[in-house]
C-alpha cells in the first residue's frame, strides 16, 4: 500500500484484546485519513445517547496519507471523540514525532474502547502491541512518564502521547502530550483516555512509507516548498512562530485582555509579551518532524520570579491564556505556565477563558472570597494565578470547578455571567476578538467542537489576498475584515480545506497562514497532487474539497444528533450585543451582521436555515445516504 | 595516512538543527525511494529535555576502523570524495564493521543490509534539504570559519 500503512488496529481495555484490520477502501477513499476517518468511526462508534466517559466509548487516534513522507509539515496526529466537556463531537491535533512513528510502526488508525482496571499503556513496537502495566507512571508529570518510558524500554527514540495529571485528577480539559511539548490540547482528549485507565501509548518503528511515484512526489514537493519560502514573511514566521499573532491582534483591534472586557494593551504593557521580550528567553529555533517552517523555539528564563525555566516555544495561546487575558503582562510567568500545562496536561486556552471567566465574576462581586478557597482572584496577580492552577490540575477546593470549564461555570455563575462569558457550545471561544474580524467570528460560531478557530482557520482576512478572495468567494471583500461580503461563503470552504488538511495530517500554519496566501501557491491543487503521487489514487483540488465537506457534514451530523440547533452556533453575548470597546469597529454591535452572515454559511453549507441540519439533498450528493436516514427523524415534518 | 584536504566532509553546526529530520527523511527517500528513518545513513540524536538535536552520521575518518577491521576488504575509498564506501559484493555481513564504529554510523536496515553514509557522490541530499543550514558539506579547514565568526560576533555584539 502506497502513502497509507493499510492497517487499522481496534484495542478493547476491558477485554485486553488487540485486533488488526486492514483499513477499508470506503473509508480512505471518502474520509482521506486522519481526522477525516477517525470523525466517520466516531460517528459509527458513538450512539447519541452515549456519555463521552462511558468505557465503551471509542477514543480514535489517526495519521493521515501524507503523514511521514517527504510532504514539508505533514508529521500530524488526530485523536478524536465525543468531548467530556461539551458533550458533543470532539477532536484535537498535534505536531512533533509521534504521529509518523506511528505510522513508521505500521499503523494508519487505533480505535481505543474498554476501560482497563488498572492503569495501562500501549507499547507499540512495529508488530507487537502490548497493552502494559501503567501504575508506575501514573500521577508522573508528561516530561516524567516520557523520560519514564525511554529507561523502560531502553529506547531513546520511541515517542510518546501522554496524559498528565491533570487529566488523572479528574480535570474536564485535559489533553494528551505529544513528547513532552506538543498537544492534542482542545475538547478533553486526554481526559477520556484517564476515563480508561489510559496514560498513554509508547510507540517505535522501522517500517517503510512507501510512495507510489516517488519522482513525481518530489516534483511537486519543491513546488511546495517554494511556496511557502515565498511568502514575505517566512522569515518572521520562522523565527517567532504564532509569536506575531499578538502583535498582528494588537494592530487590529483583536487582543483580549482581561476576558475581552478590553481590546489591545498600551504600548508599555504590550512590550512585555511582544517578540522582543521573546527574544530574552529565545535560545534556538526548533521543528516538528519535515517541517521548514520551525515555528518553535527553545526558551531559557534568566532572570525574576520565573528563573530557570526551560522548554519549548510559548505558543500565542499562552501568551493569551495566561497573560492578556488574566491581566499579567510577563512573558517569564509565560513560558512557565506553557510548561506547566504540557507537565500536568492541560487546555491553556479553556483554562484560560475559564479563570479570566472567574477573575472577571470576581471583580463584580459575582464570586466571593468564601467560594475561591480565600483568594482575591485580581487581575496580573500572579500568586493568586499559580495557586488557582494548581488547585485546578490537583481538583482542589475551587480548582475543582475551574477545572469544569467556562460552560458549567457560566451555568454556576448564573444569569448575569451570560454577559460575558466565552461560551460556544460548551467550550470558551478562541482569543482573536470576533468583533473586529467578522470572518473569525463566525468561524468561532460554527466550529463542529465548540468556539474554536482552527476547525476553519479562515486566514484570508488577513492575508490582505484580494486576488485569492475573488478568486475562490467571487468578491475581493471577502478578504476584508470589515465586510460582511461572503464570509458564509468562505467560512464554509476554509472549513472544508482544513479538513482536508487534519486529514492529510498537514500543518495549517505551513499551509494555511503561509502556504495558501503566498502569492501563485496553487493550493489546494497542488496538495492533491502530492496525494495521488503519494497514494496513486487519483485526486485533484475538488475531489479533496468535497471530501473535506463531507467530513464536516459527518461531524455537524454527530452534533446533530446530540441536539445541536442553529442556536448553537451562535457567538456569546458579549461578542454579539456589547460594542467592541475598541478596534476598527469600535461602537459597533455585531449581531445583525452575524445573523447574516450566519444565514449565508447555511447557504454555501446546504444546511436548513432554521434548524441547521443538512439537507438530505446535501448529504445524498456527499454519499451520505446512510447519514441523510439518521437526521430524518429529527427533521421538522414537511422539511427535506 | 594523512586527510587529502580537497575532500569535503559533512559538519554540523548544533545551534542551527531544529530536529526537523528533513535529513533523515531525504536520505531514505533518495536512496530507497521511499521513506524511513531507520534506513537513513544520517541520524538525528533528540535531547527532548534540554531542546538540542545532534546529527550523528560517518565522519569518513582518515583512520577508518571499519576499513581496517573488514576481513573481506569490502570497505573502500571513493577517490572523488574521500567517501569510505561498502561494495556490496564483497561484504559478508559480519558487522564488525558496525561494532567497531565508535559513532555507530553503520547501521542494518531490516532487511539485513548494512548502510553507511557515502556523501551521495559529492553531493549530500541531507545538506541540500537542511533548511536551516546545520548541515554544511565543506571542506575540513572551512568547517569551523562559520562558526568562529558568529562567536565572534556575539562577543563583539556584547561589548559594542
Amino acid at each position: 500500500m502506497f502513502g497509507r500503512m493499510g492497517t487499522m488496529v481496534y484495542i478493547d481495555l476491558t477485554e485486553r484484546r488487540v485486533k488488526k484490520e486492514p483499513l477499508p477502501n470506503y473509508l480512505y477513499e471518502d474520509y482521506l485519513g486522519g481526522a477525516g476517518v477517525n470523525a466517520r468511526l466516531l460517528y459509527e462508534n458513538i450512539p447519541p445517547e452515549m456519555d463521552s466517559l462511558d468505557p465503551s466509548a471509542v477514543v480514535i487516534l489517526g495519521v493521515g496519507p501524507l503523514v511521514g513522507t517527504i510532504v514539508p509539515s505533514s508529521g500530524r496526529i488526530e485523536i478524536t471523540a465525543k468531548s467530556p466537556v461539551t458533550g458533543i463531537f470532539g477532536d484535537s491535533n498535534a505536531g512533533g514525532d509521534f504521529g509518523p512513528e506511528l505510522k513508521f510502526a505500521g499503523y494508519d488508525h487505533l480505535v481505543i474502547r474498554g476501560k482497563a482496571k488498572e492503569p495501562v499503556y500501549l507499547w507499540i513496537d512495529n508488530d507487537q502491541i502490548e497493552i502494559r502495566d501503567a501504575r508506575p507512571l501514573w500521577g508522573k508529570s508528561t516530561w516524567e512518564a516520557d523520560e519514564l518510558l525511554k529507561k523502560i524500554h531502553g529506547d531513546r527514540e520511541l515517542k510518546t502521547a501522554l496524559i498528565g495529571p491533570a487529566a488523572e485528577n479528574g480535570i474536564l480539559y485535559g489533553t494528551v502530550i505529544i513528547n513532552r511539548y506538543r498537544a492534542c490540547g482542545k475538547t478533553g482528549m486526554g481526559t477520556v483516555f484517564a476515563s480508561k485507565n489510559l496514560k498513554g501509548i509508547a510507540v517505535t518503528g522501522s517500517k517503510d512509507v512507501k510512495i507510489n511515484d516517488p519522482e513525481a512526489s518530489e516534483e511537486i514537493v519543491e513546488k511546495m516548498m517554494k511556496a511557502i519560502k515565498s511568502h514575505p514573511g517566512f522569515e518572521r514566521f520562522a523565527a517567532y512562530g504564532t509569536m506575531l499573532i499578538q502583535h498582528s491582534y494588537q494592530a487590529h483591534g483583536k487582543l483580549p485582555v482581561k476576558n475581552r472586557q478590553e481590546i489591545g494593551l498600551p504600548e508599555d504593557l504590550f512590550a512585555r509579551l511582544s517578540t522582543q521580550a521573546f527574544d530574552k528567553v529565545k535560545v534556538r529555533d526548533l521543528a516538528c518532524f519535515n517541517c521548514p517552517v520551525h515555528c518553535s523555539s527553545w526558551h531559557e528564563v534568566t532572570e525574576g520570579r520565573y528563573q530557570g525555566q526551560k522548554g519549548e516555544k510559548p505558543e500565542f495561546v499562552a501568551v493569551a491564556a495566561f497573560g492578556t487575558n488574566l491581566g499579567n503582562y510577563d512573558m517569564n510567568s509565560v513560558c512557565f505556565f506553557q510548561n506547566l500545562s504540557n507537565q500536568y496536561g492541560i487546555d491553556m486556552m479553556e483554562f484560560g477563558n475559564t479563570l479570566g471567566l472567574a477573575m472577571e465574576a470576581y471583580q463584580r462581586g459575582l464570586l466571593k472570597k468564601e467560594e475561591t478557597d480565600g483568594i482575591a482572584l485580581e487581575w496580573g496577580d500572579q500568586d493568586a494565578i499559580e495557586t488557582m492552577f494548581f488547585k485546578t490540575v490537583r481538583s482542589e477546593g475551587s480548582g475543582k470547578v475551574l477545572g469544569e470549564g467556562v460552560h458549567r461555570l457560566t451555568k454556576r455563575l448564573g444569569k448575569e455571567a451570560e454577559g460575558f462569558t466565552t461560551d460556544v457550545k460548551g467550550y470558551g471561544h478562541s482569543w482573536g476578538d470576533c468583533r473586529s474580524s467578522l470572518l473569525w467570528g463566525l468561524a468561532y460560531g460554527t466550529a463542529s467542537r465548540g468556539g474554536d478557530h482552527l476547525k476553519s482557520f479562515p486566514a484570508i482576512d488577513e492575508s490582505g489576498r484580494k486576488d485569492l478572495a475573488l478568486q475562490l468567494f467571487g468578491t475581493e471583500l471577502a478578504a476584508n475584515p470589515q465586510s460582511e461580503e461572503a464570509k458564509g461563503k468562505a467560512n464554509a470552504w476554509f472549513e472544508n480545506y482544513s479538513a482536508v488538511l487534519d486529514s492529510l495530517g498537514l500543518c495549517k500554519f505551513a499551509f494555511t497562514w503561509i502556504g495558501l496566501m503566498a502569492a501563485d501557491s496553487k493550493f489546494p491543487d497542488l496538495i492533491a497532487e502530492a496525494l495521488t503521487a503519494a497514494t496513486g489514487t487519483p485526486y485533484d483540488g475538488k475531489r479533496l474539497l468535497q471530501c473535506g465537506e463531507r467530513i464536516y457534514n459527518v461531524e455537524k451530523a454527530f452534533n446533530v444528533r446530540c441536539g445541536l440547533k442553529r442556536k448553537d452556533d451562535y457567538l456569546p453575548l458579549r461578542m454579539l450585543d456589547t460594542p467592541a470597546p475598541a478596534g476598527p469597529r469600535k461602537g459597533e454591535i455585531l449581531r445583525p451582521i452575524y445573523e447574516k452572515m450566519l444565514n449565508e454559511y447555511y447557504e454555501a453549507r446546504g444546511w436548513d436555515q432554521e434548524t441547521s441540519i443538512p439537507t438530505s439533498q446535501k448529504l445524498k450528493e456527499l454519499g451520505l445516504e446512510d447519514v441523510d436516514q439518521d437526521l430524518a427523524p429529527l427533521r421538522k415534518p414537511g422539511k427535506a | 595516512m594523512a586527510r587529502n584536504m580537497d575532500h569535503k566532509v559533512l559538519s554540523f553546526d548544533l545551534n542551527k538543527c531544529t530536529g526537523c529530520r528533513a535529513c533523515e527523511i531525504r536520505c531514505s527517500f533518495k536512496h530507497f525511494r521511499l521513506i524511513n528513518p531507520t534506513k537513513s545513513r544520517i541520524r538525528i540524536i533528540k535531547f527532548e529535555e534540554f531542546g538540542l538535536n545532534v546529527p550523528t552520521v560517518c565522519q569518513q575518518c582518515t583512520e577508518a576502523a571499519c576499513m581496517k577491521v573488514c576481513p573481506t576488504k569490502a570497505l573502500r575509498e571513493d577517490l572523488d570524495t574521500g567517501a569510505r564506501i561498502i561494495d556490496d559484493r564483497r561484504c559478508i555481513g559480519c558487522n564488525l564493521c558496525m561494532n567497531i564504529c565508535p559513532f555507530g554510523a553503520l547501521t542494518l536496515t531490516s532487511e539485513k543490509k548494512l548502510i553507511k553514509c557515502t556523501l551521495c557522490q559529492g553531493d549530500p541530499y541531507c545538506v541540500k534539504y537542511c533548511e536551516t543550514g546545520a548541515l554544511s558539506y565543506e571542506k575540513v579547514e572551512k568547517t569551523e570559519v562559520e562558526k568562529r565568526y558568529q562567536f565572534a560576533k556575539k562577543m563583539a555584539d556584547s561589548v559594542k
